[in-house]
């Protein structure tokens, strides 16, 4: 992406984001006046409503309810920004090494006990993570745990000088590194350490301990197993947007079935809902749905075919144990960048979303989403079947019956050529798997399958079980192309090393499925993590030269954003959501009255 | 009869330690790996996913996980800090010393507290299912086999075919999406309620807070999940009910009691129903397992926060603890309830001995 187009596309994200952030709000009866907001969550039963061992969705959507975070991410950017409505820091520099961050606290947060909210909040979090006595997935931000064992990050040490200033030093600048400061959220440390003193393996014994001292807009958590949680409005919350909590009561029923939940939100049961893909047209077009209001937005994760580049039937790690990489043998069929480029041109993908998923997905083709600092419009798969095939014929795959319904074959393709000669007279075969239970995912296989067919591949579409057979030929490297969906975090940061570097390119557990490999774009992401100053700016230049090699090399078949859509009650007050966030503003909600028989 | 019930007791010992070793080696040799479920995630790292596979304990052999389980770990060094080398002494009790271990999914909740939040849910339905099942299938069981060939019997016959036959689910989102959205709307113009739905939708409880309350409050809400769960039993104990009484009524002492002048209904009754009844204790033990056994498609359907949808999620997230305590229940309260039946089998039928194999 030329530096124009970079800009033209910053620019365009500042403007989506001006009129979000300029939104009024209305006033509410009063506090704790405002109604009662019933959501539903498919998610199942939170594992703990402590933040410091939970790591499941269901867990976070109740205790980021209840905690401060230590760095606020803007619900309008989606980028970290200082003095956040939740947030602890007021501000941040880094010194001339890039190694040592400074973060400045606000000094106005306190817990509905009245107790400040401090460093030492932050810093009892710290070192209960890094004791290693607890099963916590953010173990591995530091460089070495407590007994100094390492634990692989890059987080030397986290200190606090004083109450209002924690110092984090990073054992070389990163920019990605940043990030995982808010990886561990502040705790009460008064009301931690009572309980727990030193013993941190004593919050495993309890982990829906309900927490009676919080900061946030909503406080005493009602738990009923598979069935419901409920929060009430604290009133003490300082950050509230009206300056008071306006709903009296948030309750998230469990609904397994999203289908089901969508019948139950049109019966009037629900405040709000995320429609799901297959209902959004209808709300979109059928005059009684179209009555409830709703916001659509492209989602903040992707959708995609892995491509296993390597040989499935000989998976190799990407380095040998004294840290040497290891060559890895071609795959038969997708080692072979003409044929993953002729897979590029033969589906159109402009069908597979209009036709099956109704217009609701925002085409890509590398693994940035619209909404990412360093989308590059400009990069897109043309469909071209003319192309596919001679692409393919190119790559050694050729027609010898001159029948497009019969596969091709190889005649000195690349894998007869480097790794085997007896392989030349085999069809272009390839499995496509796709998790099984979902409808839309079978359709989008089988549109695939067909689509590949037509210029003479053998594709063979099944779905296959998640667990049992989807993840273990996944990780195991032992798939040709699976379909999966990312799902990204806040904020959003283009960094590719945990998905095509071969330090992770393990398997049986790395990311790198396919073991992909390309040193200059190693070479680039490394640059673009130690920016002067991590400015986005000079970021955004370097990432986009990472952004072309992607859409060049194509690692993945990169697929669609899929567009979200949630729709509440008619006449929800104060709902202003974001496509970063579409409950920001919960805590000055005026909700409906909602229908129970 | 005390001998024979501490005889099929030391019998049903070897039988459970036979169920939970298959079930363990089943459960282990399923492909998946309950680590790589759970740290499906880039953001964690190698050395995390091994650590946690040292702590849960899931690289080791089947034997010394199965014996962990079973009675612990407390007799030999394990690797506490997950270093790779062992350290200190195991620290779990194992099931026979009611240790259920900690649960993978649930960050080390005790599988039988995760069980037991669940239990009341899923009997209280079992029961209402259960009680309309058999007694809705008893009445029409010797109805039919009183009206035999005529219209009501017919009837019967039809109904069971379709409650054995149309799936569970198809009745369940029909009845949901009828008292839910169809009927409430097509009947408002009426003046007949305001639109909102008739029954409720999904739940066990209304959402309010200060806990569920008391059943006979909320009877409204079982209303649906108890009239789809029990068509099949209906179906299905009106047959064994109808088959049962026409062969009961074409013996001797059916024949004699008439002749001796009784009423119909005496016959039917007294001599009949209850004789034709001793067969059906058979199914006691399945019976009794069943009031804890959840349906996963109606619990997913009408939210119902049962044991069917937990011991789902156990399976597909690989959670063993959990997996295998269900298991554990299960098997004791089968092997009981067999017991149970083969007691009241030989009290209810005096031709019935308590003699051993």
């Amino acid at each position: 992406m030329n530096k124009r187009v970079m800009r033209v596309w910053l620019i365009f994200l500042l403007l989506l984001a001006l009129p979000a952030s300029a939104q009024e709000f209305e006033e509410a009866p009063g506090p704790g006046l405002g109604g009662i907001i019933i959501d539903a969550s498919t998610s199942g039963d939170p594992a703990t409503f402590n933040p410091l061992i939970g790591s499941d969705s269901a867990s976070s959507a109740v205790y980021s309810w209840l905690y401060p975070s230590i760095i606020g991410v803007s619900p309008y950017t989606g980028l970290e920004e200082p003095n956040l409505d939740g947030a602890m820091a007021a501000g941040w520099e880094y010194d001339e090494s890039g190694t040592v961050l400074t973060i400045r606290l606000r000094q106005d947060m306190a817990w509905n006990d009245g107790a400040p909210i401090t460093s030492a909040d932050y810093i009892w979090a710290v070192e209960a993570t890094r004791s290693g006595q607890i099963d916590s997935p953010r173990a591995g931000i530091f460089q070495t745990m407590a007994d100094g064992t390492p634990a692989g990050g890059k987080i030397v040490s986290i200190e606090a000088p004083d109450d209002y200033t924690v110092v984090v030093t990073f054992s070389e600048a990163d920019c990605i590194s940043f990030s995982d400061v808010n990886d561990i959220t502040p705790v009460p440390a008064h009301v931690f350490s009572e309980l727990y003193g030193d013993n941190y393996a004593a919050m495993m014994e309890d982990p829906r301990r309900i927490p009676t001292v919080s900061f946030g807009p909503f406080k005493d958590v009602e738990f009923a197993s598979g069935e419901r949680i409920s929060l009430i409005a604290d009133q003490a919350y300082p950050d509230a947007i009206l300056g008071y909590v306006s709903p009296a009561e948030v309750v998230t029923l469990q609904v397994a079935d999203e289908n089901i939940a969508t019948e139950r939100f049109i019966a009037g049961e629900f405040t709000i809902i995320g429609v799901p893909s297959i209902r959004q047209e209808d709300f979109r077009t059928d005059p009684e749905l179209m009555e409830f209001p709703r916001y659509e937005f492209t989602g903040n994760g992707f959708t995609f075919f892995g491509m296993n580049h390597a040989n499935p039937e000989n998976p190799q790690p990407g380095f040998d144990e004294e840290g040497n990489l290891i060559p890895q043998e071609p795959h038969p069929v997708l080692g072979d960048l003409l044929v993953r480029q002729a897979i590029s041109h033969a589906v159109d993908m402009d069908a597979l979303i209009e036709g099956i998923r109704e217009g609701n997905g925002f085409k890509v083709a590398t693994h940035t989403i619209p909404t990412s600092w360093v989308y590059n419009p400009e990069l897109q798969y043309e469909y071209n079947p003319a192309l596919a095939m001679e692409k393919l014929t190119q790559a050694g795959w050729v027609d010898d019956d001159d029948d497009p319904d019969t596969p091709r074959i190889c005649q000195d393709c690349l894998f007869a050529r480097e790794v085997d000669g007896e392989f030349n007279g085999s069809e272009l075969t390839l499995d496509l798997h796709v998790p099984a239970g979902s409808d839309i995912g079978e359709q989008m296989g089988l549109f695939f399958q067909a689509e590949m067919n037509k210029v003479g591949f053998n594709a063979i579409f099944e779905t296959i079980d998640w667990g049992s057979a989807f993840l273990p030929e996944l990780t195991g490297q032992t798939f040709d192309m699976n379909m999966l969906g990312w799902s990204l975090g806040l904020p959003v940061d283009p960094d590719v090393a945990s998905f095509y570097y071969p330090e992770v390119d393990v398997p049986g557990s790395g990311f790198n499925f396919g073991s992909y490999y390309n040193a200059e774009l190693i070479e680039l992401n490394d640059q673009a993590r130690v920016v002067p100053g991590c400015d986005v700016e000079a970021r955004a230049e370097i990432y986009a030269r990472v952004q072309e090699i992607l859409f060049e090399d194509m690692p993945y078949f990169y697929m669609y954003v899929a567009e979200s859509m949630t729709a509440t009650q008619p006449g929800l007050g104060n709902w202003h959501p974001t496509p970063i966030s579409r409950t920001y503003s919960l805590d000055a909600w005026i909700a409906p009255e909602i229908t129970q028989p | 009869m005390q001998r024979y019930i501490i005889r099929r007791l030391l019998q049903a010992i070897p039988t459970f330690f036979g169920i939970t070793i298959i079930v363990y080696f089943i459960m282990l040799l399923a492909p998946g790996d309950p680590v790589a479920l759970m740290t499906f995630d880039p953001s964690i790292r190698q050395d995390e996913r091994e650590r946690l596979a040292i702590k849960l304990g899931v690289n080791d052999p089947f034997h010394i996980q199965y014996l962990r389980w079973l009675i612990g770990d407390d007799w030999m060094m394990v690797d506490s800090n997950a270093d790779g080398e062992v350290d200190s002494w195991g620290d779990n009790y194992g099931i026979l010393r009611g240790d259920f271990g900690s649960s993978f999914k649930f960050r080390g909740s005790n599988p039988l507290k995760l069980i037991s939040e669940r239990l009341g849910a899923t009997i209280e339905l079992n029961i209402a299912v259960v009680l309309i099942g058999v007694i809705g299938g008893l009445l029409i069981g010797v109805l039919a086999a009183v009206q035999r060939g005529r219209a009501f019997d017919k009837s019967s016959r039809i109904f069971a075919v379709l409650g054995d036959s149309v799936p569970a689910f198809w009745f369940a989102l029909l009845a949901i999406m009828l008292m839910g959205l169809v009927l409430p709307r097509a009947l408002e113009p009426y003046g007949i309620g305001d639109g909102s739905p008739f029954l409720p939708m999904g739940g066990r409880c209304p959402p309010v807070r200060g806990g569920c309350p008391p059943i006979y409050a909320r009877l409204h809400y079982m209303i649906l999940p108890v009239l789809v769960s029990s068509l099949g039993p209906i179906a299905g104990w009106s047959r064994f009910m109808r088959a049962s009484m026409l062969e009961t009524i074409n013996r001797d002492y059916i024949r004699t009691a008439q002749a001796k002048g009784l009423t119909s209904r005496g016959v039917w009754i007294r001599h009949g129903l209850r004789n034709a009844i001793i067969p059906l204790t058979v199914f006691l033990g399945p019976l009794i397992f069943g009031l804890i056994g959840g349906s996963v498609i109606i619990e997913r359907i009408f939210s119902w926060p049962g044991i069917g949808l937990l011991l789902f999620d156990s399976v597909v997230s690989r959670d063993y603890p959990v997996v295998m305590t269900s298991v554990v229940i299960g098997s004791v309260l089968s092997i009981l309830g067999f017991i149970a039946a083969d007691i009241l089998y030989a009290l209810s039928d005096p031709r019935v001995r308590f003699q051993g194999p």
